[in-house]
């Protein structure tokens, strides 16, 4: 059972990760990037070519320097990848409506349109069928507690997934990129008429979530390997995880996503059907939406500060 | 006008919006068949009130009552606006909001057929009760469009229609639900003196004709002293006089209000 | 370009750096044509697809076209802000001297140009609805439809069409219906059926003879019932129209715009004709497209027109449309028994609709009433959430859905009423098709009423403006779940078809990805508009198959995504209202474009509370 504990709280940081993504985006544009599972699979197919072109079939690395430099290196690439995935989304999917001053139901149209285009684009040139990565360390087992294993991927996950979060945490509330951030989200307008440039802050916004995005994208390619659609279930319960935590909400997407892998993974230890956890997350979210829509920290990013 | 038959009961009402509160503990009593004006400085809670009267703000303190005949009372707070509409009472905005794609025609039969019955299945099988209805809405709206004197637009586009008629319509499609009372939010900002005549006009008629209690929210003061017979003054959330419109020009605070805020306008 | 040179006014003509960019775009967006279409790749060798695509001859296609988009942009453009002068721009002159003058050369060049694209697209029907050929679509195999009457019937059509519909729209030429003496028309329509059904039996010689009129030999002209009956309808027709013009001669006052005017017998005549079409053309298509037109197209076009209902009439967003297409299907496999988990009683299909309708309405409006309390795009992703939860069901909960392996066979349409024996055959496609069409129209006349009816005026209303719509005492949130799970009801239907036709039922049917392919149906037809969604329907939806049919084309069925999600973004940026917008519709998105009223129903209902 604390196994299953265990593996929640450790896959929930990976989508505290990515529901991040949807989080600042829509704290700034009020709106559900619904690519942003395909800025995930960008940036775990950086990180597979990463480790596919320096370690490729070469045994895995054992000392504990080259595993730090191996995973700084590849989430900073990975998170590269997922940067420029999600730009090219704001670029191409978003701008040109904001232009336009485009309805809603637009917005949402276009970027599942380039959620689909870049989901086929990837599986046309990389095949549709999941690759094993490289693994840059050995997955042993590092300790165990109450019968729960903790593997090194843990290990690494829990580092580099706090490391992540507590920079973006510093990034959004400290830096004056995150102050330009939070001013756009709290009013749009007034925050370009006090001289911020709000194209640029939006699309630093996506450039922030691009890179959590990126990164959680490279953990999954180590654990589960790559493949075209690895973006759309995590992406999904991310979003269930943004929502948990309040959309809008920095330190609720970093709750939420806990609390969700929790909820999610340990009833399956008494149920025994891992597809099951699919449909819990699915109605841990309608419920949500019943219960209490605004999440259990509240909306908005601009409020929140 | 002293009868005792109030149309809306507002008893101490406070509205507050995080710390900022928008209205405070406002009571307020509109007579049946009278045409009240709401007046006071801008960011006096006027619009809040309307919000609190038409259920889209539900305040934190007091009650609220309609009365939609003599015998009935009716909650609002707590009530969804569309339910608060369907008990008999329309409002205009602030900033017209017609439905801009729609003919000036269909803008008023949707305003009409909101009180109608015909659900999805009779729409569909143009059963010979959405015939009938159907049949009703169209000469209800073609009436009222003569009544507010748009005829002569009846296949306009909304988003074409002149910024006086957009008033006149807006009232037309309140007027289709057929309310018991009618709020006016600035029904003649941005008109022109004669529009505004025709307007105080209209809304005389509807009082009179149509026997519709209004309540009135206006910044222009010449239109507020001929048409209202009763006047509340608000400020910062609170009433500060009430009265005649003799009365309320005569009152020192009501001129203090307003020359205090037109002084902070100013620096 | 070629400018003309006798723009009144002096303007600065040259190119700037708008330009530019416009055509690096269009080049651009070439390659990325190229890249699409170009050779798949494989992660052994990740570069392989980008290269070929863009470093062998496969790109130079691709260039020319982008550069061509490139120059029609910089062209719209150009006349929009007027620098250049287009051709719409010039003043409205009579018949005579638009005859006389130099400018209508464009005019007329324009009229061939039409002329041609309709005769070329004629073609390409009567190609792929022809025999089987080895190599269709080659310049040869086109020219040698010709050698078959059929090419020559459809050309009739069209082209009938084309002068009464295109013309009157487009007010390219001066040659007017209403130029012609009225007998004559009704003798023309009577010669162009006539002739159509005679040309259009493939199974007549290549060359036409007069032993097909012969009743007695089969397969001849008078072999279908049917031809009677159109011929009498034609007539009818033709006949009506004649005495209804010239009832209403002189009190219809004279529009003089560019829309086209629709006068109630024009619509009808085109009912009649796409009647015509539905009905008779199939039976002359080969068994590949008589599948195709039942599973490809027929089942879509309802599954469009249910979608139409939420995304176009209501403004909402449905991403899990097909849960309520598989849930229609699975209530089916259910009621025959073909599931794991029996049934109380078995049920013949006919009677299953009433029960499919009922729980993916059911479903529908229990996913709808929780989300659409709150703001639309939430109903977005519980939509898709949901879609990808049935998948899961159907897939891994075997104990009730038999998972992958698949199901049983579900039960056929059969009729036992009143005597009358009939059992719909696997192998008779078109029985199929026939009785999709009995739920089909009646479908589009009910929804296109409702779109009509005070229920479509409030979702006008709703989408417009919300909060003006509430008070007016407009429940929104009852109309929306209304909306939601009418649409629901329609893939429940339609799922019904499927899961009877297709016999035996697999989770693969009802990816998640099919919701996304009936979006853009609905998008690139123009979303509230019926016709509009059939056209994208139809359109869409033949296009895979002939793609596919024609497999030298190197189409493959996998990347279909691939041009679906770049259409989507295409479509919302340069034409958001679709191909063939409703009026209202286009009305809305221009209006919010300009910050008046939204064009969608995707606020919150609940207002932002005092707290």
């Amino acid at each position: 059972m604390f196994n299953f504990l265990l593996q929640g709280i450790f896959t929930g940081l990976i989508f505290s990760l990515v529901a991040l993504g949807y989080t600042l985006v829509y704290g700034v544009l009020r709106l559900i990037n619904f690519a942003h599972s395909e800025v995930l699979m960008t940036g775990g197919f950086s990180g597979y070519f990463f480790l596919h072109y320096t370690i490729g079939i070469h045994p895995v690395p054992s000392s504990l320097w080259a595993t730090i430099f191996y995973v700084v290196l590849g989430v900073i690439i990975s998170g590269a990848g997922g940067t420029l995935a999600a730009l090219l989304i704001e670029r191409f999917a978003y701008r040109p409506l904001r232009r336009r001053n485009a309805p809603k139901l637009a917005y949402l149209i276009s970027a599942i349109g380039a959620s689909y285009f870049l989901l086929n684009l990837f599986g046309k040139e990389f095949g549709r069928y999941p690759v094993a990565t490289s693994q840059p360390f050995s997955n042993h087992v590092v300790a165990t507690i109450w019968g729960g294993q903790i593997t090194m991927y843990d290990i690494v996950i829990l580092f580099a997934t706090l490391a992540l979060l507590f920079s973006l945490d510093r990034i959004v509330y400290r830096s004056k990129m995150g102050r330009a951030i939070r001013a756009v989200a709290s009013d749009m307008e007034t925050a370009s008429l006090m001289g911020v440039n709000v194209n640029r802050t939006i699309a630093s916004t996506f450039a922030l979530g691009g890179f959590m995005g990126g990164a959680a994208g490279f953990f999954l390619a180590i654990n589960q390997g790559v493949s075209n659609n690895m973006g759309f279930k995590p992406a999904l319960f991310a979003f269930t995880a943004a929502v948990l935590g309040g959309i809008g909400n920095v330190r609720g997407a970093m709750v939420g996503g806990v609390i969700l892998g929790i909820v999610m993974f340990t009833p399956i230890y008494w149920l025994g059907q891992p597809w099951l956890e699919e449909v819990i997350a699915f109605s841990v979210l309608v419920l949500i939406l019943l219960f209490r829509p605004t999440g259990i920290l509240g909306e908005r990013l601009g409020r929140t500060a | 006008m002293t009868s005792n038959d109030p149309i809306f009961e507002v008893q101490d009402v406070t509205l507050r919006f995080g710390g900022v509160t928008s209205l405070n503990n406002v009571s307020i009593q509109h007579e049946r068949g009278e045409i009240l004006s709401v007046i006071g400085p801008n960011g006096a809670g006027k619009t809040s009130l309307f919000n609190c009267l038409t259920g889209v703000y539900v305040p934190q303190e007091g009650s609220i009552t309609f009365h939609p005949s003599v015998t009935k009372a009716i909650n609002i707070v707590g009530r969804p606006p569309h339910r608060v509409a369907h008990a008999g009472v329309a409002r205009t905005f602030q900033t017209s909001r017609m439905f801009n794609a729609l003919t000036t025609f269909e803008n008023v039969k949707i305003g009409v057929e909101a009180r109608q019955k015909t659900g999805p299945i009779g729409a569909m099988l143009k059963l010979p009760r959405t015939r009938h209805e159907e049949k009703y809405s169209d000469q209800r709206s073609h009436e009222l469009l003569e009544f507010v004197n748009l005829t002569h637009r009846t296949n306009t586009l909304a988003d074409s229609l002149p910024y006086g008629d957009r008033r006149r319509l807006e009232i037309a499609r309140a007027l289709g639900t057929d309310p018991k009372v009618l709020l006016l939010d600035e029904p003649a900002a941005g008109t022109n003196p004669s529009e505004k005549l025709a307007l105080a006009e209209l809304i005389n008629r509807i009082n009179t004709e149509l026997d519709i209690s209004i309540l009135l929210i206006e910044h222009d003061m010449k239109l507020v002293m001929s048409l209202a017979e009763r006047i509340i003054v608000l400020n910062f959330g609170g009433v500060i006089a009430e009265g005649t419109p003799q009365q309320i020009q005569n009152n020192p605070l009501v001129i203090e209000a307003y020359l205090g805020a037109s002084d902070e306008a100013k620096q | 370009m070629s400018v003309e040179a006798s723009a009144p006014q002096k303007r600065n003509r040259s190119l700037n750096s708008d330009d530019v960019r416009r055509m690096c775009t269009a080049i651009a967006g070439g390659l990325v044509l190229a890249i699409m279409t170009g050779p798949d790749g494989a992660i052994s060798d990740p570069t392989y697809g980008v290269k070929t695509s863009l470093l062998s001859g496969h790109v130079v296609g691709y260039l020319i076209f982008g550069v061509i988009i490139g120059c029609l942009l910089t062209y719209r453009a150009k006349v929009k802000d007027g620098t250049w002068r287009g051709d719409r721009t010039t003043p409205r002159r009579t018949s005579m001297e638009r005859a006389m003058s130099l400018s209508s050369v464009s005019r007329y060049a324009s009229l061939t140009v039409t002329a041609f694209a309709v005769a070329i697209i004629t073609l390409i029907f009567a190609d792929f609805s022809g025999p089987v050929l080895r190599n269709k679509m080659s310049m040869h195999a086109i020219a040698h439809q010709f050698l078959y009457t059929r090419t020559y019937g459809y050309l009739i059509l069209a082209f009938a069409l084309w002068f009464t519909v295109v013309n009157q729209a487009m007010r390219l030429t001066t040659f007017r219906l209403r130029s012609i003496p009225r007998p004559l028309f009704v003798l023309g329509a009577i010669i162009t059926i006539l002739l159509f059904s005679l040309t259009s039996d493939p199974f007549l010689p290549a060359r036409f003879s007069w032993r097909a009129l012969n009743p007695g030999v089969a397969n001849s002209l008078f072999h279908h019932w049917t031809t009677y009956l159109w011929l009498t309808f034609g007539l009818a027709v033709s006949l009506s129209w004649m005495f209804k013009r010239d009832s209403a001669r002189g009190t219809r006052p004279l529009r003089r715009s560019h829309a086209l005017v629709v006068t109630p017998s024009m619509r009808f005549l085109t009912y009649v004709a796409a009647g015509f079409v539905v009905f008779e053309a199939p039976k002359f298509m080969s068994t590949y497209w008589q599948i195709s037109l039942f599973q490809q197209i027929g089942v879509f076009c309802l599954l469009a027109i249910g979608l139409n209902i939420v995304v176009g009439f209501a403004g909402l967003l449905d991403l899990g449309y097909v849960a309520f297409y598989a849930l229609g299907a699975y209530v089916t496999a259910y009621f025959s028994g073909a599931l794991p988990l029996q049934p109380p009683f078995h049920l013949n299909p006919f009677l299953i609709i009433p029960f499919a309708i009922i729980i993916a309405m059911l479903s529908g409006v229990l996913l709808g009433l929780p989300t659409l309390r709150l703001r639309g795009d939430y109903l977005a992703i519980v939509t898709l959430g949901f879609g990808e939860i049935v998948y899961v069901l159907a897939n891994d909960w075997t104990q009730v859905t038999a998972g992958s392996a698949g199901t049983g066979a579900i039960t056929n349409f059969s009729i036992h009423f009143l005597g009358i024996n009939y059992a719909w055959n696997p192998v008779n496609y078109l029985s199929y098709y026939y009785l999709l069409l009995g739920v089909l129209i009646p479908a589009i006349f009910l929804f296109d009423f409702l779109n009509h009816s005070k229920v479509g005026r409030t979702w006008a209303a709703i989408r417009e403006d919300e909060v003006a719509a509430q008070s007016l005492g407009i429940n929104a949130l009852k109309y929306k779940v209304m909306a939601f799970a009418m649409g629901a009801s329609t893939a429940g239907v339609a799922g019904v078809f499927t899961a009877v036709k297709v016999g035996v039922l697999f989770p693969n049917t009802f990816v998640l990805q099919l919701s996304i392919s009936i979006l853009v149906l609905v998008i690139f037809g123009g979303m509230g508009s019926i016709v509009g969604v059939l056209f994208g329907a139809i359109v869409l939806q033949w296009l895979p198959s002939y793609l596919n049919f024609h497999s030298y084309l190197g189409f493959e069925e996998t990347n279909l995504y691939l041009y679906i999600g770049a259409l989507l973004i295409v479509m919302m940026i340069f034409r958001p209202q679709g191909l063939v917008p409703s009026r209202r519709r286009r009305r809305e998105i221009l209006d919010s474009q300009e910050g008046l009223g939204s064009a969608d129903a995707l606020g919150a209902i609940t207002y932002e509370q005092p707290s």
